[in-house]
């Protein structure tokens, strides 16, 4: 008899087994049978979220666009006292803009796009300037800001043009922190309203961890688009295989600044020294003309038609900037809301 | 009626449906009104192919109905019978049961020695484990030996193409085929691999189920749950061991029963000749080993050689960033990544293509792109009216499309904007082209440009001739934004070596996703 | 063969075994032939009949271009330079570049565009866009989805209008019409001119009834909009949605309904999946007798619902109270008897 109960109890714990694998089988199979999609990608995600976390404070009658001019301060290898004019100048641009602390969340994060494309010498004007980038992180952080990061996604090896360009050096010595590209950190992004362009990788990881944005671009010649500033500065945000925008350039720089205007950032064209032709990569001092000039402003169209009368040329013959003054970006009559200091 | 002659009968046929259901995919055969059924029911009940492609997807791919979740009723069967799949209806194994039957020798011992059974025979499980190790990497290498997709493969590609060449030589005109015999690049390593697995059976029976075939290592750690197992009467066993004579999975069945080897073939009940032998519901487990005998760090070992060797093989970054200008994929095909967590390079998409153009890759997908499909232009060129790789494809590394959804007449997925499928793009050589390059008019490849208006347009150009004599000539152009890539004009070209005009898979609609636009070509259209 | 190891003998058990096996082996092989289905060749082999034009009028059968866009608006002082362009749906590419794919979306016919010249000195410029659309729903559809954000509206111009920067938008019947002045001068002739447009081309009937079913109160003026299907959040369950802002000062807030014919659940579940990806669900319940779900999207407050064939919402209030408020004045429109039937299109 003990034999017989025995077995029966090795049946059941056979039979239970057997059930069990039956069940852990069919059940996978059933969880994996209802997790079928189509291979697409993922969504495209939104940031259009960017404007509402920090809304800037109206100033009513402030101008769109300011214009430092300052002593010679040619030298990007100059010491702490060309250092010291640079965050001067942009202490003074700012003040009728409403200061540093108008953009700046207290405690919050921001995020400085620089233009550093290219490994490139600040020498060369293809870049934008390391102490100009430095004054922007000092003066965020003064104005209460929890975090500077500093991020771009180069045209060259990343981690080379941050070392070569002395950005990377002059960020950490004045606190922020500079974000390398890194594929994890791109998803695809929605562009509100976009002529041209589809659904795009864009550097989200900052973006999207920014509750404000600013912008510094050099004044450069560009060989397609004809001027690269502001505006063109924010290719450095998106990833992917962006050698397809050549093929649309205007619409697609229109197309960059529909992705940033919810952001509303604060721009700053760095003119100390221009680069004058052969660009957007420069090479020769030659090219390099000192102006001395540091401009700052919310209206993309104004500051870059600036940028192009820095460049001797007709913000006009600019299609770009023809085409987002026709969108409603901003005016090309710069002069009307522009202030020197 | 004896329950062998019942499997035997069950054996052959599934192996004749197999047979008939792989010879019937070549597209046009099927429309003749044959049973239109592919031998997907094969690959959709082969529970190693849905856990393969779940491990890489975290899915099982169907379409309408059941789809790759039939292999549930192979799973159950291993839940009842254990591994009978393999002795009753897997059609590569009755092909080596076949084999090794008739070189069975003369004497009952040698018989019975060759069915003893072998350490080796714990190596399947190590082969399994290393795929599904490497699967959940995304790189899906099953299909190198899951028995019903390298069946399928040898058959398209070496095994058919054989017979049919055989039978043009053999018979007049073209009875069989109106068309020409397909054949494959590569057909021959294809056939001499499968050549070498039957011909092992010489020396071992069954030498690919018992050691290197890893869904029957699958099905092997599932039997040790089986309910009906075969069990010995040890008062009635003489331990003179003829059980062993005909012993199809040599599992030991007058011992200590090797549960996990049993393919179920029932062979030993009927060669005992003390009846000491039967196939019950619930035997008591005491007198079986219902695990496989190979150590658990064997199998770690396995796997974690297929946990590394995913990434090793793409260390190159050939499927992605250096990605091949020879890998142009088929129609439907999804991105190169999740493509290659899918493709069990069963060959059926090379079967049922009507032009030839699908070719198993050798190495220009990369080491992991082996014998996936790939276009090669000299072969045939993709008919812009034809989707069926995609149909017969089973687990949708080729997405069934509809015509109407290839040529953009048809969103798909639904509700989405219907998008123009584009396989990549083709670029002249100018200096192979014979307008280009040798003053001389020709221009076929714009004639058979299947789009319309054309991708390949020509601009008349007036020319001096070596002689001084003026020639107008047509130079022809590619208009990216409307080729899709079908590679006509390559196969037509004249220069037929090296063609002057080639396609390669730049501007690839599959790869245009949100995150990876690097094989993309143009930023519209 | 076998029979070398004859001394087996057939039991009964076997041999039921055995006849059960071959039966359904015959029915499994029975089975396949009568369930062969596996290719579609019709849809493998042959493209589908191209799909039948709408059975709205043919394009051109409004006033003639001269009349909309005459040679000069002598009474404001502006006259055309060149001819009328005209560019039909397949090449609007050629003068708005990608744009085109918006307006495919909702359904063009045409568009004609004169360029002007006049003003003080006579050198002001002005340029202006008459898209003729398929239906007086798509000229809707295209207006809200151009529209900025806090543009000024302008009253008594065609159905709706706007301005801004000094360019005035409206539409009228199947009309979707941009007048875009390049300076001063032609700033402030645009919207005169816009309304001398207006009065030469035709009325249509109003763009759907499905607007009726959004409540009337509070919705800011001219804010309709209709999306065929979600271009915004690139989902695939918001397909033929009606939306119009409400509230005034501040941010709007979004009213959507959509046609979802016999899916207005399944969609109301993927609707819901989608936003609890965004945020979390503070309640539900049942409001004015629907079966509400309201979610606190990260400060901003959603709530939405299934009612026969429509799937509608409240997205983006400020606050609980305002979700509540507006969700209760949807129910009640949307549940309204004698609100025009959900299901069937404008006709």
């Amino acid at each position: 008899m003990e034999g017989g109960v025995a077995r029966r109890r090795e049946f059941l714990h056979r039979c239970a087994a057997t059930a069990a694998a039956g069940a852990v089988g069919g059940g996978l199979a059933w969880w994996a049978y209802g997790r079928q999609r189509p291979p697409r990608p993922a969504d495209p995600v939104s940031l259009a979220g960017l404007d509402a976390r920090f809304p800037r404070p109206d100033l009513p009658g402030a101008p769109v666009l300011v214009v430092a001019r300052d002593t010679a301060i040619a030298d990007p290898r100059g010491g702490p006292v060309e250092a010291a004019v640079i965050e001067r100048m942009l202490v003074r641009a700012l003040e009728p803009l409403g200061t540093m602390a108008r953009f700046v969340p207290r405690g919050g994060s921001v995020l400085i796009k620089p233009n550093a494309a290219f490994a490139a010498d600040p020498l060369s004007g293809a870049i934008a300037d390391p102490r100009t980038i430095a004054a922007v992180v000092k003066s965020a952080l003064a104005a209460g800001a929890g975090e500077v990061l500093v991020a771009d996604n180069p045209i060259a090896a990343p981690a080379f043009v941050f070392d070569r360009s002395g950005i990377a050096a002059a960020v950490a010595a004045a606190g922020g922190r500079v974000v390398l590209p890194d594929e994890r950190g791109f998803a695809p992004v929605r562009i509100p309203g976009a002529t041209t362009l589809p659904p795009w990788p864009a550097f989200t990881a900052v973006l999207a961890r920014a509750d404000a944005v600013i912008g510094i671009a050099p004044v450069k010649d560009h060989n397609l688009c004809g001027a690269s500033l502001t505006m063109k500065n924010w290719y450095g945000l998106l990833g992917g295989n962006r050698s397809q925008f050549h093929q649309h350039i205007h619409e697609v720089i229109c197309d960059l600044w529909r992705l940033m205007r919810p952001a509303a950032p604060l721009l700053i064209l760095d003119g100390t020294r221009v680069l004058m032709r052969n660009g957007p990569t420069g090479g020769s001092a030659a090219d390099v003309v000192v102006r001395n000039t540091l401009a700052v402003g919310t209206d993309p169209v104004a500051i870059d038609a600036f940028g192009v009368t820095l460049l001797g040329r007709d913000p006009r013959g600019v299609k770009y900037l023809v085409e987002a003054e026709a969108a409603g970006f901003g005016t090309l009559e710069f002069e009307r809301r522009m202030r020197e200091v | 009626m004896r329950i062998t002659l019942v499997r035997r009968l069950w054996q052959a046929a599934f192996l004749g449906l197999f047979l008939y259901l792989a010879f019937m995919t070549a597209g046009l055969a099927a429309r003749l009104g044959a049973l239109s059924a592919s031998a997907s029911f094969f690959l959709e009940i082969d529970p190693l192919v849905a856990l393969g492609t779940l491990c890489a997807t975290g899915a099982l791919y169907h379409i309408g109905a059941f789809g790759l979740a039939w292999a549930l009723v192979v799973f159950a069967s291993a839940l009842l019978f254990g591994r009978a799949f393999c002795s009753w209806v897997c059609p590569f194994g009755t092909t080596h049961h076949a084999i090794g039957s008739l070189a069975r020798p003369r004497a009952a011992e040698d018989r019975c020695r060759r069915n003893a059974y072998r350490p080796a025979q714990g190596l399947k499980y190590v082969v399994l484990a290393g795929f599904l190790g490497a699967a959940c990497l995304g790189a899906v290498q099953i299909g190198l030996l899951d028995p019903l997709a390298l069946y399928h493969r040898s058959l398209t590609a070496s095994v058919f193409p054989v017979i049919e060449s055989a039978a043009r030589q053999a018979l007049p005109g073209g009875l069989i085929y109106a068309g020409e015999t397909p054949l494959f690049q590569g057909g021959w390593l294809i056939g001499a691999a499968v050549l070498a697995f039957f011909l092992a059976n010489l020396a071992l029976p069954r030498f690919f189920c018992r050691v290197l075939c890893p869904l029957g290592a699958l099905l092997g750690l599932l039997s040790r749950f089986a309910l009906f197992r075969i069990v010995r009467d040890e008062s009635a066993c003489t331990d003179c061991g003829l059980c062993r004579s005909r012993c199809e999975g040599a599992c030991d069945p007058g011992g200590k029963l090797r549960q996990s080897e049993c393919l179920a073939c029932l062979n030993c009940i009927e060669d005992c000749p003390h009846g000491a032998l039967s196939f019950r519901f619930f035997p008591s487990g005491a007198g079986a080993r219902p695990r496989p005998e190979v150590r658990d760090r064997r199998l770690l070992l396995g796997a974690c050689v297929g946990v590394v060797a995913a990434p090793l093989v793409r260390l190159g970054g050939g499927t992605e960033r250096a990605f091949s200008p020879a890998a142009v994929r088929p129609p439907g095909a999804v991105e190169e990544l999740e493509f290659l967590k899918r493709c069990i390079k069963c060959g059926q998409c090379l079967r049922v293509c009507p032009t030839n153009v699908l070719q198993p890759a050798l190495l220009e997908a990369g080491i992991e792109g082996l014998w996936t499909p790939i276009l090669n232009m000299r072969y045939g060129a993709c008919e812009k009216n034809c989707a069926l790789c995609g149909q017969v494809c089973p687990t949708g590394a080729i997405e069934r499309l509809t015509v109407a959804q290839r040529n953009g007449e048809a969103p798909y997925p639904e509700g989405a904007t219907p998008v123009v499928v584009k396989l990549g793009t083709s670029f002249f050589d100018r200096g192979r082209c014979l307008p280009w390059a040798m003053d001389t008019p020709c221009n076929v490849c714009e004639e058979v440009c299947p789009v319309s208006p054309k991708a390949i347009y020509s601009l008349e150009t007036a020319l001096a001739k070596r002689d001084g004599t003026a020639l107008a000539l047509k130079l022809p152009r590619v208009d990216p934004s409307l080729c899709i890539g079908c590679g006509a004009c390559e196969h037509a070209c004249p220069v037929k070596d090296l063609p002057a005009i080639r396609v390669t898979p730049a501007g690839e609609t599959r790869s245009r996703g949100w995150g990876t636009r690097e094989r993309g070509l143009l930023l519209k259209g | 063969m076998a029979r070398t190891h004859g001394k087996h003998t057939v039991s009964p058990a076997e041999r039921a075994a055995g006849i059960a096996l071959l039966a359904a082996l015959a029915g499994f092989l029975i089975l396949l032939a009568v369930l062969d289905k596996h290719y579609d060749f019709e849809a493998v082999m042959h493209a589908p009949p191209a799909p039948a034009e709408g059975a709205d009028a043919p394009a051109g059968a409004g006033p003639a271009a001269e009349e909309m866009l005459p040679a000069a608006f002598e009474a404001l002082g502006w006259t055309r330079d060149g001819d009328i362009e005209v560019y039909p749906e397949d090449r609007l590419f050629e003068k708005i570049d990608g744009a085109d794919e918006r307006y495919k979306l909702y359904g063009n016919r045409r568009l004609l565009c004169g360029s002007y010249t006049g003003g003080d000195d006579g050198r002001g410029r002005l340029d202006v866009f008459l898209y003729e659309m398929r239906t007086p729903l798509a000229a809707l559809g295209i207006f809200g989805r151009e529209r900025s954000v806090g543009a000024a509206v302008v009253d008594g111009l065609g159905d709706a209008a706007y301005a801004v920067h000094g360019a005035a938008f409206f539409r009228k019947g199947a009309w979707y019409v941009q007048v875009k002045g390049f300076d001063e001068d032609a700033a402030a002739a645009s919207e005169p001119i816009a309304r001398a447009i207006a009065a030469a081309l035709p009325s249509g009937e109003a763009p759907d009834p499905a607007f009726a079913l959004l409540p009337a109160e509070e919705r800011v003026r001219g804010s309709e909009r209709y999306e065929p299907k979600d271009s915004v959040l690139g989902t695939d369950f918001l397909t033929q949605v009606f939306s119009a802002d409400y509230g005034t000062g501040g941010k709007a807030v979004t009213l959507f309904l959509a046609r979802c014919g016999k899916e207005a659940e399944a969609r109301r579940a993927a609707y819901a999946e989608y936003l609890k990806r965004q945020g979390k669900v503070i309640e539900e319940g049942v409001l004015e007798g629907a079966s509400v779900t309201l979610m606190d999207l990260d400060g901003s407050y959603d709530g939405f619902f299934a009612e026969g064939e429509i799937l509608a919402g409240v997205a983006g209030a400020a606050d609980q109270a305002a979700l509540r408020r507006l969700l209760a004045a949807l129910v009640r429109s949307v549940r309204a008897p004698g609100a025009p039937a959900a299901g069937s299109g404008s006709d």
